[in-house]
Formats: structure tokens, C-alpha cells, sequence
């Protein structure tokens, strides 16, 4: 294939000609005769088509974002020797390379082989396909050139990191008969002391009260507040509307930890986590117990990315017809517009308990805007906005207006309110 | 400094040190122009590829750079043309150095971000060859472009090519032009004559 260089030089010979002819002027034509030179030089080594074939070896393939993972490449020329050939491992411009390289501009005899080492990065968490090989054979003047694409690719997963909660109190407020770590307010199995009835027939020894019984000459049995789990259901918004920041530093992104943070924590209690997710499309992870839970949950919110318009009409619909009535609703949202407010709103007159964190995007453009004293007028104004709308939801649910810079634990613990007796 | 470093330098030097001296060889023959009218015109054309060749260099894409290149060419052979007269060796040479320039540009995209990477010792001493190898056979197609061109001129006023009457400059000019188009099919007839067609380039490995 011929390159706009070669063309070029084409032309200009034919301009010197055409020129020198018109100008009755022999010496404007011999002006023709350097591009032709190139021509030849570049004409005397053609690039040969590239046959090669190739091999990829990554180190890991899930790995945390942020955290690198090594690849080796190694490309072999199958066809005849390659005077000047271009190699790149074409990757994701989220995998950011740390080490080594995936680019090469090497010759290449017949039977060669090629090793690349390099490390990758991921920006972001995501499903990331490394390859395929482009192979471009050259000529020593980048006149010709034949490519190839040799289609090897690696899938490399990056999972988001997760938010420490562990010491925050967080979970469902209205159980179900089955046994969890959530006080119900009725008697039950437990551990948590609720009071003293007569001994009956088949009750535990252990459970005797025997200063009561001294007491009063009789025997009492201690009766406990039974722990049920319950349900919670995480609704991350994701649409085109919070993508504000970066990619790495965006509203959605730190949404994905929190979720994955919650889910692990409400997991962990014992209690069943669901997930809708509004995005390009609206997919949603029924309530389920349990660490394979956390993966599919996981599996769902390494592929989300801001973007699509679904309304919160549909995520209504969504939890009324797939979801449990008396779950705990943890809308995950940076409240930008009206519709998020509404739906909260609109979500509590439904009957459901709703809880709303929020990461807040005037944290994140405010890091990212240059210091100056309109930028400061604006963010204070734009900070009494949101105050504002966090005042109105604050009636109707419980809200965590969270700076993703600090932890999200601590804004859990700053409100309080997140938990409440059934 | 590290070799990498300093190889990375001067492939992002090269190009610009080339089209400088590219300008400043345009304006000094564009400012010596003395015929009315067409000074300040030629002046303001050699402005003007100035003004695009830097834009060219500030990230504003390639067309501008190339546009640059073509208008310090229009102003170089205007001038030369209207006032100073054709000059075949300085032709040559003038023509040979905007080659280099976009092969030194080319050169310096190819290889510029290889180096940007941490190398392992092979990959490095291959890549090093390459360039070694690319920088030689530039310097062999410069001196040719220049020193062919001089003997043929040569030849004409030397009279062993009658060079000067009419019908032959029309035949020179008609082989000049049936070995351009013979090096721009070149590579199609070659790749016509191997049987390689667009599918065969992809390969699963």
C-alpha cells in the first residue's frame, strides 16, 4: 500500500515536470529528479506482507484497579524477514502502562521471535480486552507499507476497590423470619436479653434465670430478642447525568464502591442484598445471601459506566414487581437533578425505607476547578443548593451527603440515623 | 543523561531543526527579492508557513504542518522564479531538505514513543539497530536525491544530452514521468504478481 508520502513525492516530480514544460525552463524540470530519488531508494526494499503469529502470558487475570499486572508478548514471524517492521499490543486507554513497552520498530528475519515485556495499570475498574497485535511492515522510507492484525486477545478484569464499612452500623430495618444479626423486637433466638416468663417443658437449662428463680421460689427462664436478617436493595445511579469529574474521579465510580462496600458489610450480617443498576441498560441482581452473591454483585458493577437516560419511573417498576416490599432501599445517587429527588420522595410515599448516599459532586469538581474567588462564590452557592434539597429528603428518608475523598465509614457514622429500631 | 533520553531528545529535535532551516533559508532568499509587488507578497507567503509550521508544533494536527511545508516551497521557487533565478544545486538541495524533514518528522513519530517505555536490554539493542539503520538509508536517499540531480545537470550542459532543444526536454520529460508513474504502481504490481489480497491480512494465531 502506497503512503500519502509516496503520493506525494509523485506529485511533486510530475508539478516540476509539467511546470519546467510550461515554462520552457530544462532546470525546472531536473527539480523533479530528488523526489524521484527517494522514490527509488524507498522502491528498492518493498515492505513483504507480514505473516506472524503471536503469544500472550498475563500475570493475573483479575486484578484490583489500580493495581498492576505484567504481560508478556511474544510475536514470531512466520513469512519471509520483515527489513522494518512496527509492533503494538493495542490496549485500553483506561490500562495505563507502568513498565516496559507494548510498541516496537524492529526488523524482523524469517523464523524471529520478538519478546515484549511491559506492565499494565488500570485507571478504573472495568472488563478490559488487551489486543490484537498490529503488525505494519515498512519500507526504509516509509513509502509502502503492509499491515496485519494477528488476533490474539487477553481479558483482564479489574475489580473496583471496595469501601471499608465494617464499623459502621448499617442494615435492614424491617426483617424476615429468617435467623441474621438484626435485632427484630420480638422474642426469639438470640443473644440480646428481653425478659422473664415461667419455665415451660423443653426449655434450655442454660436458659434458666437463677436469681430470678431464687427469688421468687419458681423456676423463670430468660427469653431473648430474636435476630432475623433482612433485605437490602442498593439502586446506584449511573446515568449520563452523573458522569462529573474524571474517570477515575467521578460520581459513578465512587457510587461502585460504596455499593460494593454495602453489599459486603450487609452480606456479612447475614442479611440479602439485591442491585439495580441504571445505566445504558437498567439490570438488576435479585436479593440473594451470601459470598456468591457479593461476586455476582461484583460482576454487575464492574461493567458500569455512566451513561443512558433510564427515568426512576422504571426503577420503581423494576423493585415493586422483582423486589421484597419491606427492604431497605440504599439509593446511591450524587442528587443532580430533580428527577433523583423525586424519586426518593416518590420511593418513601411507596411505603419503602429509604436510605440515600450520596457522593457529593461539588466535592469532586471543586478539587478539580482552579482556586479563584469566583469559583469559590459559585461553589458556596451551589453548596447551599444541595444543603437544601439534602434538608428536603432528610424528611422522608435518611441521607449520608459523603466527600469521596474521606471515607465513606465516617460519613456513615456522622449520620447516625442509618439504623433504626423496627 | 540516559541514551534513552537523549536519543528521545533529539528524534523530537531533529524534525524542527530541519524545517528552521528550511524557514530561515526561504526567508533570507525571500528578502532579497527586489521586484515590486511580488516582494511583500512572497514575504507574507513565507510568513504565513511560519505561522502554520508552528501551529503544526503546538498540537493543532498535521495539515497545518504540511500546508506550512508546501508554502515555504511556493515562496522559495516564487522567489526564485520571478526574481533571483533557478539555481539547480541550492533547487536540490532546498528540495532534498523538505524530504528530510517529513521523513525526520515520520522517523520521530515511529520511533519517538518507543523510547518513551522502559526497554529490556534485547528489545532496546533491536530497536537501536532499526534506527540506526532507518537514519542510514535516509542519509544514502538524501545524498542521492542531491548528487544525481547535479551529475544529470551536468550532463545537459556538458552536451552529452542535447538537453536544451525542445523535442528532447519533451522526451526526457516523458520518461521522467513514465518512471513516476512505474515507482507509484510499483507496489500494487508487486503485490498483484504475489496474489495477496486485503483478506489475507488478517491471521489467527
Amino acid at each position: 500500500m502506497r503512503t500519502t508520502l509516496s503520493s506525494g513525492l509523485v506529485a511533486t516530480s510530475l508539478v516540476f515536470v509539467v511546470a519546467g514544460l510550461a515554462l520552457r525552463h530544462w532546470q525546472v524540470v531536473l527539480l523533479a529528479l530528488p523526489p524521484l530519488a527517494f522514490l527509488a531508494v524507498g522502491a528498492l526494499l518493498p515492505p513483504a506482507p507480514p505473516k506472524v503469529s503471536a503469544t500472550r502470558l498475563v500475570s493475573r487475570d483479575r486484578v484490583q484497579a489500580r493495581h498492576e499486572a505484567d504481560v508478556v508478548l511474544e510475536v514470531r514471524n512466520d513469512g519471509p524477514g520483515l527489513d522494518l517492521v512496527e509492533i503494538l499490543d493495542a490496549l485500553p486507554p483506561e490500562l495505563a502502562l507502568v513498565r516496559g513497552t507494548n510498541h516496537a520498530v524492529v526488523p524482523l528475519d524469517a523464523g524471529e521471535t520478538l519478546r515484549l515485556d511491559y506492565t499494565v495499570r488500570p485507571e478504573v475498574k472495568g472488563d478490559y480486552s488487551i489486543g490484537p497485535v498490529r503488525v505494519r511492515s515498512l519500507d526504509p522510507l516509509y513509502l509502502g507499507l503492509e499491515d496485519a492484525t494477528v488476533d490474539v486477545t487477553s481479558r483482564l478484569v479489574a475489580a473496583p476497590a471496595t469501601e471499608d464499612v465494617r464499623r459502621a452500623k448499617l442494615g435492614p430495618r424491617r426483617t424476615r423470619p429468617w435467623y441474621g444479626q438484626v435485632p427484630s423486637r420480638q422474642r426469639g433466638v438470640g443473644t440480646d436479653f428481653w425478659g422473664i416468663r415461667e419455665y415451660a417443658p423443653g426449655d434450655d437449662v442454660r436458659q434458666l434465670n437463677w436469681k430470678a428463680t431464687a427469688r421468687l421460689d419458681r423456676l423463670l427462664s430468660n427469653e431473648y430478642e430474636g435476630e432475623r436478617s433482612g433485605d437490602v436493595v442498593i439502586v446506584l445511579d449511573a446515568r449520563r447525568e452523573c458522569s462529573v469529574g474524571t474517570d477515575a474521579d467521578n460520581p459513578v465510580e465512587h457510587g461502585v464502591r460504596a455499593a460494593l462496600g454495602i453489599a459486603e458489610h450487609v452480606l456479612a450480617s447475614k442479611n440479602r442484598v439485591g442491585l439495580v443498576v441504571q445505566r445504558d441498560v437498567l439490570d438488576w441482581v435479585h436479593p440473594a445471601f451470601g459470598r456468591r452473591q457479593l461476586y455476582r454483585i461484583l460482576d454487575a458493577l464492574i461493567r458500569v459506566r455512566p451513561g443512558g437516560q433510564w427515568a426512576f419511573a422504571h426503577v420503581a417498576w423494576v423493585l415493586s414487581r422483582f423486589f421484597p416490599r419491606d427492604a431497605l432501599i440504599v439509593v446511591i445517587t450524587p442528587l443532580l437533578d430533580r428527577a433523583s429527588l423525586d424519586a426518593v420522595v416518590g420511593l418513601s410515599a411507596r411505603g419503602y425505607d429509604v436510605a440515600v448516599v450520596s457522593p457529593s459532586p461539588l466535592e469532586i469538581e471543586r478539587r478539580l476547578a482552579r482556586e479563584a474567588p469566583a469559583e469559590d462564590a459559585a461553589y458556596a452557592v451551589l453548596r447551599m443548593e444541595r444543603e437544601n434539597s439534602i434538608a428536603q429528603l432528610r424528611r422522608v428518608a435518611q441521607v449520608v451527603d459523603w466527600d469521596p475523598r474521606t471515607p465513606l465509614a465516617m460519613a456513615l457514622g456522622r449520620g447516625r440515623t442509618w439504623v433504626r429500631g423496627a | 543523561m540516559g541514551a534513552g533520553r537523549l536519543i528521545r531528545r533529539i528524534l523530537r529535535l531533529a524534525p524542527i531543526a530541519a524545517l528552521a532551516g528550511l524557514g530561515v533559508w526561504t526567508l533570507a532568499d525571500v528578502l532579497v527579492v527586489d521586484r515590486a509587488g511580488w516582494n511583500l507578497g512572497l514575504l507574507g507567503l513565507a510568513v504565513v508557513a511560519l505561522d502554520l509550521s508552528i501551529l503544526g508544533f503546538a498540537e493543532w494536527g498535521a495539515w497545518p504542518r504540511r500546508l506550512g511545508v508546501f508554502l515555504f516551497g511556493g515562496a522559495f521557487f516564487g522567489a526564485r522564479l520571478v526574481d533571483l533565478g533557478v539555481e539547480p544545486v541550492g533547487a536540490f538541495a532546498y528540495i532534498t531538505l523538505a524530504i528530510v524533514y517529513v521523513e525526520l518528522r515520520i522517523l520521530s513519530d515511529r520511533f519517538g514513543p518507543v523510547y518513551e517505555g522502559s526497554l529490556s536490554t534485547d528489545a532496546r539493542s533491536a530497536i537501536d539497530a532499526a534506527l540506526v539503520r532507518q537514519s542510514l538509508r535516509l542519509l544514502v536517499a538524501a545524498s542521492l536525491a542531491v548528487f544525481l540531480p547535479i551529475l544529470a545537470a551536468d550532463l545537459a550542459i556538458a552536451g552529452a544530452v542535447p538537453l536544451r532543444s525542445f523535442t528532447t526536454a519533451l522526451l526526457a520529460s516523458a520518461g521522467i514521468v513514465a518512471v513516476v508513474v512505474l515507482l507509484a504502481l510499483l507496489p500494487v504490481l508487486r503485490r498483484r504478481s504475489a496474489g495477496v489480497g486485503s483478506g489475507d491480512r488478517v491471521q489467527k494465531a
